[in-house]
C-alpha cells in the first residue's frame, strides 16, 4: 500500500531542473507558491499554467507521477472547492437554497481555488520529483545559515531534517512488515467497524514507536562513537556550488513576476 | 496429499509504475503435507515473495496456490486470503519486533482470540504455547520488553504457535540468537514437527540447518526454482551450488575433502552424526 506514497520519491532523469542547486529550487518553488495568490484573473492563471506545464514538461519525468501527486489531494480539493462556491457571495445569483447559494463570483473564486491547488501540488512535486531529500535538507540548512545569529539551532534543525528523511522509507518499510505479521497472526486491517479498525492500529502503533526507539538510541551511539560532538566546527562532504544556470532560473522567475504583475494592473 | 501446491505462480511488485519489479517467474512446486521443506537461495532470489504467497499476505499476479482445499489466484477475495492465513502460521525475521501488548501472556493470545477464540480457550492455548518454547510460567504476567531477545523470540514464535497451525513457516527463526539459542530453537521446530504432524516450511542462509532437518530442498536463483530435492541429492554438488551463491554445509565439505584422501560414503553423510558413525566405522575396519 505504500509503494503509492509519492512523499521523499525522486526519480532521476538528469534533466536541467535536476542540475540546479537545490537551493535555488527551495526558494524558487515557495517564492512561485507565493506569486501564484497574487493572480487574479483567468489571463493570469493561464499565463502561470502555461509555465508549470513547461516546468514539468522539462523535468522529462513521466505526467502520471504528477497525477500520482494530485490524487491522494483531490479531495480535498473537491470539498474546499464547493465550499467555496455554495458560500461566495455577489453577482448574479443562478440557484440558492436557505443559506445556500451558486452565484456568479462564487464560480469564479472555486475555478481560482482550483487552479491554486493544481499549480501549487504541480510545483511542488517538481521540487520533490527532482531533488534527493538529502539535497533538500541541505538546502535548508544553507538557507537557515543566518538564524544561527538570531540563536536559532540550525545545525541541530538540519541533522534532524536530513535523518527524518533518510528513515521515512525505513519506517514505511518496517510499517509494511509489521503490518504483515499482524496480518499473519489474523489481524484483519480492511474490514470491520471503524472502531475496530482504529483498534487495529494499535498493533502496528506500539511496535513501531518502540522499534524507532530502539532505532535512535543505536544511531546516537554509533554517531557518538564516530566522533560526532555536535554541529560547532564540522566540515561538509556536500558542498552546495551556485552556478549561472540558477541565476538563469531565478531570472525567468523575475520576468514571470514582471508578467504577472503586467496582467494584473492592464487587465 | 499435496499439501501445498504452486501452480505456474508468478510474482511482480508494482506493475505498470516504472518501479517494476519481478520477483517470482514461473514456480511450480509442490509440498507434502507434514514434511520439513527447507527453501535456500541467495539474498533477493525470491525466497521472502514466495513464502508471503503462501500466507496469503501477497496475491499472486499469475498462476495460482492451492493450500488444502484453498486455491488463491490474482483474483482471490481478501476474505479467501484470510481463510488461508489460518491454517498457515508464520514467524517472520526477527519476530520480536512484532509484540506489542502489556504482558507475554496476552501478546501469545492475541493471534488466538483473532481466530476467533474466546478468552480462556486463547489464555489456554496461550499457556500450552509458553510450555512447547520453553518459556517459564512465571514470565506469563511480565510485559515482553522486559525480556532479553532470545525469551523476546520466543514470545513471538508462541504467539504463532498458539494459533496452531497446519503449516508453519519459518523465516530465518535463527537469525541474531547465539549458538545455543540457535540450536534449541531449531531442535523445537524439529520436535514439533514429529510430533504435531506439521508441515514446516523453512528459509534459511544456514545449510547446515537445511541439511540437518529438512526431507525437501527448494533452491531458488533469481526468482525461479533452480533444483528441488532431497539434502543429498541437492548438497553432493559443491560446483553446482557455488554457481547458485549458495555455501556447502561444513560437513557435506569435510566428508569431500576426506573422499579425496581415500574415505568412501554410502550414503553421503548430511548430518555430523552420520559423517562421525561412518568415518569411525572406516577407521575401526582400517586399522584391522
Amino acid at each position: 500500500m505504500f509503494s503509492k506514497v509519492l512523499f521523499g520519491r525522486y526519480v532521476p532523469t538528469n534533466s536541467f531542473i535536476h542540475r540546479l542547486d537545490p537551493r535555488a529550487k527551495l526558494v524558487l518553488s515557495f517564492y512561485f507558491i507565493v506569486i501564484i495568490f497574487f493572480a487574479n484573473s483567468w489571463l493570469a492563471y493561464a499565463f502561470l499554467g502555461l509555465f508549470t506545464l513547461v516546468v514539468i514538461l522539462s523535468t522529462k519525468v513521466k505526467l502520471g507521477f504528477f497525477w500520482d501527486g494530485i490524487k491522494p489531494l483531490i479531495w480535498i480539493i473537491l470539498f474546499t472547492v464547493i465550499l467555496q462556491m455554495l458560500f461566495s457571495n455577489g453577482g448574479h445569483i443562478y440557484w440558492h437554497w436557505g443559506i445556500f447559494s451558486i452565484t456568479q463570483f462564487g464560480l469564479i473564486n472555486g475555478g481560482y481555488i482550483f487552479c491554486r491547488f493544481l499549480l501549487i501540488i504541480c510545483m511542488s512535486t517538481v521540487l520533490t520529483l527532482t531533488t534527493p531529500p538529502l539535497l533538500i535538507a541541505d538546502a535548508v540548512e544553507s538557507l537557515m545559515k543566518p538564524l544561527i545569529k538570531i540563536k536559532v539551532p540550525v545545525y541541530e534543525i538540519a541533522l534532524m531534517l536530513s535523518i527524518a528523511l533518510r528513515f521515512v522509507p525505513t519506517l514505511l518499510d518496517e510499517t509494511q512488515k509489521i503490518m504483515n505479521a499482524q496480518r499473519a497472526r489474523g489481524v484483519d486491517f480492511s474490514t470491520g467497524s471503524i472502531w475496530k479498525r482504529i483498534k487495529s492500529v494499535i498493533p502496528i502503533l506500539i511496535p513501531l514507536f518502540i522499534s524507532a526507539f530502539n532505532r535512535a538510541d543505536e544511531l546516537a551511539t554509533a554517531m557518538e562513537a564516530r566522533g560526532y560532538r555536535g554541529g560547532e566546527g564540522r566540515s561538509k562532504f556536500r558542498i552546495l556550488q551556485w552556478h549561472g544556470k540558477d541565476t538563469a532560473a531565478c531570472l525567468v522567475m523575475v520576468v514571470v513576476t514582471i508578467v504577472l504583475v503586467g496582467v494584473r494592473l492592464y487587465s | 496429499m499435496a499439501e501445498i501446491e504452486f501452480n505456474q505462480v508468478g510474482f511482480v511488485y508494482q506493475p505498470g509504475t516504472p518501479f517494476e519489479a519481478t520477483a517470482l517467474t514461473d514456480i511450480n512446486l509442490t509440498i507434502e503435507s507434514n514434511t520439513y521443506t527447507a527453501i535456500v537461495g541467495h539474498t533477493g532470489s525470491g525466497k521472502s515473495t514466495l513464502i508471503q504467497l503462501l500466507d496469503g499476505l501477497l496475491k499472486p499476479t499469475s498462476g495460482s496456490v492451492t493450500v488444502g482445499k484453498i486455491t488463491v489466484g490474482h483474483d482471490s477475495s481478501n476474505q479467501q486470503l484470510a481463510k488461508l492465513r489460518q491454517h498457515v502460521g508464520i514467524v517472520f525475521q526477527f519476530p520480536e519486533s512484532q509484540l506489542f501488548e502489556e504482558t507475554v501472556l496476552k501478546d501469545i493470545a492475541f493471534g488466538p482470540k483473532n481466530l476467533g477464540k474466546t478468552n480462556e480457550e486463547a489464555e489456554q492455548l496461550a499457556n500450552q504455547a509458553m510450555r512447547l518454547v520453553g518459556l517459564d510460567a512465571s514470565l506469563a504476567s511480565h510485559s515482553p520488553f522486559e525480556l532479553s531477545g532470545g525469551q523476546m523470540r520466543r514470545v513471538a514464535i508462541a504467539g504463532v504457535l498458539a494459533m496452531q497451525p497446519q503449516i508453519l513457516i519459518l523465516d530465518e527463526p535463527t537469525a541474531g540468537l547465539d549458538p545455543r539459542g540457535q540450536r534449541e530453537i531449531m531442535e523445537l521446530f524439529a520436535q514439533l514437527q514429529q510430533q504435531q504432524q506439521l508441515t514446516v516450511i523453512l528459509v534459511t542462509h544456514q545449510m547446515e540447518d537445511a541439511a540437518k532437518y529438512a526431507d525437501q530442498v527448494v533452491v531458488m536463483n533469481h526468482g525461479a526454482v533452480v533444483k528441488t530435492g532431497a539434502p543429498r541429492e541437492i548438497f553432493i554438488e559443491p560446483k553446482w551450488l557455488q554457481a547458485n551463491h549458495l555455501m556447502v554445509p561444513k560437513t557435506t565439505a569435510f566428508a569431500q575433502a576426506l573422499q579425496h584422501h581415500g574415505f568412501k560414503f554410502d550414503p553421503f553423510p548430511m548430518t555430523v552424526a552420520e559423517l562421525t558413525a561412518q568415518v569411525s566405522q572406516q577407521l575401526e575396519s582400517g586399522a584391522q
